[in-house]
């Protein structure tokens, strides 16, 4: 969505540049005004470029005159602490034609520090409040009118998911871009004048700041906040906090499983077997005789059957129903309460608390978990998670397929690769830590408030990543299986499987069909899995190959972001790192059961 | 905070019960370690990167050092690791040692390493307590210096206003072994900052004060009495107080962590993770090394 528009259309075109703290809600008024869909979540750091777009709502009150919106990630200050918020930082630098100052009602103090450091640019500013009704939760409303008088600006009072305000804003946006002259002009009254000198010492500033925020407050009711309260402190506080984080993850290992596993047995499968494959096998037959061109359709690798099949019937609905519960997680404002509880632990492996949602969200697909790892202020903490997510974290259309494969003989051997995977996280951790020197940022991470997952908001994020994974994941599954046909149909798989026979039989015991997920799986995680299920291995050899395609080459996909992110060196370096990892992980394994069966 | 000065007889007390031999037996053994180094330099290699790089890059950090500047090490040993690392920041390092013995293979070592001929690095035969540290910007003081005390008040004295003084002194277990000097006890006119290290060491680096610093209106009650100050992570569960000094960080504050925010402890993670606090309904994780230098005073009752 980036590519839409260019820099210099940036520059040439009316620009509008959202900025405020993270976690303020800058990407749902971003995604109201330009009909774009980039991220939301309720912890900080769920954006982590700049995203811009056309905002037609405006361009249409203007005669069709273009209008982009730019979101960028939120900052606490515009001294960027990393990668992200500079991207901020440097937006602001561009000269937009306005910028909207999204400010937390909760949190006035900083944020009208950080709307203060905005009017330094001397670009003109309309400023909007959100999270107005959390405030009123908490028996609070702010003197829109006082604080109006004292800055001088406009402030529309907002509450962007459910949408109230947006419209004033857009007013007021379409009436700044008709008649730019007049916000130019205003004048901040003299205490705000204080506040924009540049001699002005940060102590003094934040007071400002703080005299304003406290003054701008009404009291309107009673604080209702108090429940919440003493649940959140039952989350935070270590000795009930690891107990809930257990149990959060074991519902959450239910909910995928038993839906997916539940959507599956009893709608696509049956669905597929009586109907979808009988229909296909029907057709094709009837339309082509025997042959090449048959078998490739719908024979042994026939894409049009497993080509099917695979993404639709097997994967897709444990995408569905991880992405169910992921959303949950993060809209509840949960993951960072989890970071903090782990903070201690992940720091003996030099990685820290908030760490833990781009690991967590590299359980779903590894490209937003890296990308998400920019967010964290070290070098060394983005590298080593990116490292681990390529390594050791599989994707959720591989655990898909995992629970498929593994589940013929017990489904307990699932938690047993996922546990397997996260001592090689952790080994990994403990090596990285002796090799990188650089020191850990100190935490310092607010936890958002926990609030109750909106079904609209649920419900919409859940189809956009399934929209994903139909277009980003299923496509490339299907073609996948494709070449596997064709190859396999023409004897050339043949032929490769003589040829790494060494390999595939002499060291990691497995039957010589296997060299097709190895070759399969650079293009798809789970395809290293899949072609697994109908070769009647034994327990051994499934958990082997089950290891093999876990810290086997990333897909692709994966391997171009992590050339995007860290330069060629390192995503070459990490795929010889998984690749050795795989096969010695995996011979290392079949060695010691082998060894384990005979001591039995 | 006047109350802290202590007098010569009690440093003199101090002093005696660290000539014990069992003090004087591990200060040997880590010697005798150091000194495996001075042969094998892989040895001393892996013994840097193991204990000593981290550590240094953040004392750096803290004390805000910057290539060029002139610095002092006490009690640089055999194994002079703390000097390697400034002089590759780039400063100008004296390295001070009472022990001839130890000093040769120091300065062995430095050769090998070519350190020496960078005019960089500079060794001198001497004792701490009656070096003058007239001249320079910073001065590491080393754990095994002794008596350690006497060397920083003197060099302290001697240090002009903004200078530092980064000194390593025991935690835990090790507090058991050397002695443990506080900041409080070497003078009051001084800002101290706490760098948690490996294996039982802490880092505190100081600045030097004005001799007539202002303090802050908070570290007095109405009456002017002096309050106790605190820091963050002495506070109990549940506690609160009020902020009056924080360290350098660009997050502390707009998370709301200010001198003169009222803040309440939520929750203490375990491991060593971080500290929860609460400031006007907002919630933040505050590590514990910044949970240290967060300093606090208990409000009045009244």
């Amino acid at each position: 969505m980036t590519e839409e528009i260019s820099t210099n259309q940036l520059l040439d075109q009316p620009t509008i540049l959202l900025i405020g703290p993270p976690n303020v809600g800058k990407s749902v008024i971003f995604n109201h005004f330009t009909d774009l869909n980039v991220g939301m979540a309720n912890y900080p750091g769920t954006t982590v470029s700049y995203t811009a777009g056309r905002a037609n709502f405006i361009a249409e009150q203007l005669d069709d005159q273009p209008v982009n919106f730019i979101d960028v990630p939120g900052t606490y200050t515009l001294r960027a602490t990393n990668a992200a918020e500079q991207v901020a930082v440097d937006m602001l630098g561009q000269s937009p034609t306005l910028v909207i100052c999204v400010l937390d009602a909760r949190n006035l103090d900083s944020s009208l520090h950080l709307l203060f450091q905005v009017l330094e640019y001397k670009i003109p500013t309309v400023v909007a409040i959100n999270r107005i009704d959390l405030l009123e939760n908490s028996g609070l409303k702010v003197d829109i009118e006082y604080l109006g008088s004292l800055l001088n600006i406009p402030i529309i009072q907002t509450v962007a998911v459910e949408k109230k305000g947006l419209n004033e804003l857009q007013q007021e946006i379409v009436s700044f871009l008709n008649r730019p002259d007049d916000l130019k002009s205003s004048t901040p009254n003299p205490i705000v004048k204080r506040a924009l000198e540049s001699d002005i010492s940060s102590e003094t500033r934040w007071e400002l700041a703080d005299d304003l925020a406290r003054t701008a407050y009404e009291k309107i009711g009673e604080d209702s906040t108090g429940i919440k309260e003493s649940w959140d402190q039952l989350l935070i506080e270590p000795w009930s906090g690891f107990p809930i984080a257990l149990l959060v993850l074991v519902v959450i290992f239910m909910i995928i499983v038993g839906l997916g596993m539940g959507l599956r047995q009893f709608l696509l499968i049956p669905l597929f077997d009586n109907f979808i494959i009988p229909f296909i096998e029907n057709t094709v037959s009837a339309l082509l005789s025997p042959g090449l061109f048959r078998e490739i359709l719908i024979g042994e690798y026939g894409f049009m059957i497993k080509g099917l099949e695979w993404p639709f019937a097997l994967v897709m609905p444990y995408v569905l129903s991880f992405y169910v519960a992921l959303t949950l997680l993060e809209d509840s404002g949960y993951m960072p309460r989890l970071g903090i509880l782990l903070d201690g632990v992940l720091n003996k492996i030099g990685l820290s608390g908030g760490n833990i949602i781009p690991l967590l969200l590299g359980y779903g697909c590894a490209i937003p978990g890296i990308l998400a790892a920019r967010a964290m202020s070290t070098r060394r903490e983005r590298l080593t998670v990116a490292i681990m997510i390529s390594l050791a974290v599989p994707c959720i259309a591989q655990t898909g397929a995992f629970i498929a494969l593994l589940s013929e003989f017990s489904v307990w051997l699932v938690p047993l690769v996922f546990i397997f995977s996260w001592i090689i996280i952790l080994l990994a951790g403990l090596v990285m830590d002796l090799f990188i020197s650089e020191q850990l940022m100190p935490i310092t991470l607010e936890l958002p408030e926990l609030l109750m997952p909106r079904l609209t908001v649920v419900a919409k994020k859940i189809w956009l990543r399934f929209k994903h994974f139909i277009f980003d994941g299923a496509v490339p599954m299907v073609i996948g299986v494709g070449i596997a046909a064709v190859l396999y149909e023409t004897g050339t798989m043949h032929l490769i499987a003589q040829f790494m026979r060494p390999l595939v039989d002499g060291w990691l015991g497995l039957p010589e069909e296997a060299a097709t997920p190895l070759l399969l799986g650079i293009m798809r995680r789970e395809l290293t899995v899949l072609p697994l299920l109908d070769m009647e291995l034994s327990m051994l050899q499934l958990f082997v190959g089950s290891v093999v395609g876990l810290f086997y080459v990333p897909c692709i996909a994966v391997i171009a972001t992590l050339a995007k992110e860290y330069g060629l060196r390192i995503a070459l370096g990490i795929l010889l790192l998984t690749t050795t990892t795989a096969f010695l992980g995996g011979g290392i394994i079949l060695r010691l059961g082998r060894l384990f069966a005979l001591l039995i | 905070m006047k109350d802290h000065k202590i007098s010569d007889t009690e440093i003199q007390e101090f002093v005696k019960d660290l000539s014990t031999p069992f003090f004087r037996m591990v200060r040997n053994i880590i010697c005798k370690l150091e000194k495996i180094g001075v042969y094998i330099p892989g040895f001393a290699r892996l013994y840097r990167r193991l204990f000593y790089n981290k550590i240094v890059s953040r004392e750096i950090e803290l004390a805000r050092i910057k290539p060029g500047e002139k610095i002092l090490h006490i009690g640089c040993g055999a194994l002079p690791l703390t000097s390697f690392a400034l002089v590759e920041f780039g400063c100008q390092v004296t390295a001070l040692e009472n022990s001839s013995a130890q000093l040769r293979s120091a300065r062995k070592i430095a050769k090998s390493q070519r350190l020496v001929e960078s005019g960089d690095l500079q060794f001198e035969l001497g004792e701490g307590t009656q070096v003058d540290s007239t001249g320079y910007q910073a001065v590491w003081v080393s754990l095994h210096v002794y008596p350690q005390l006497q060397v920083l008040k003197s060099v302290f004295k001697k240090l002009s206003p903004g200078g530092r003084i980064v000194y390593r002194t025991p935690r835990g277990w090790l507090a058991k072994l050397y002695p443990r000097v506080e900041p409080e006890m070497i003078a009051d006119n001084l800002k101290a900052l706490r760098v948690k290290g490996w294996l039982g060491k802490q880092s505190l680096v100081l600045e030097k004060l004005p001799e007539k610093a202002q303090k802050s209106s908070w570290n007095h009650d109405r009456t002017g009495n002096p309050l106790k100050i605190l820091t963050l992570n002495q506070l109990h569960n549940g506690e609160q107080a009020v902020i009056t000094d924080t360290p350098q960080n660009d997050l502390l504050a707009p998370l709301g962590l200010r001198p003169g925010r009222k803040v309440r402890l939520r929750a203490r993670e375990s491991f060593g993770g971080p500290l929860v606090v609460e400031t006007s309904g907002r919630k933040v994780a505050v590590d514990r090394s910044l949970a240290d230098n967060i300093k606090l005073v208990r409000e009045n009752n009244d």
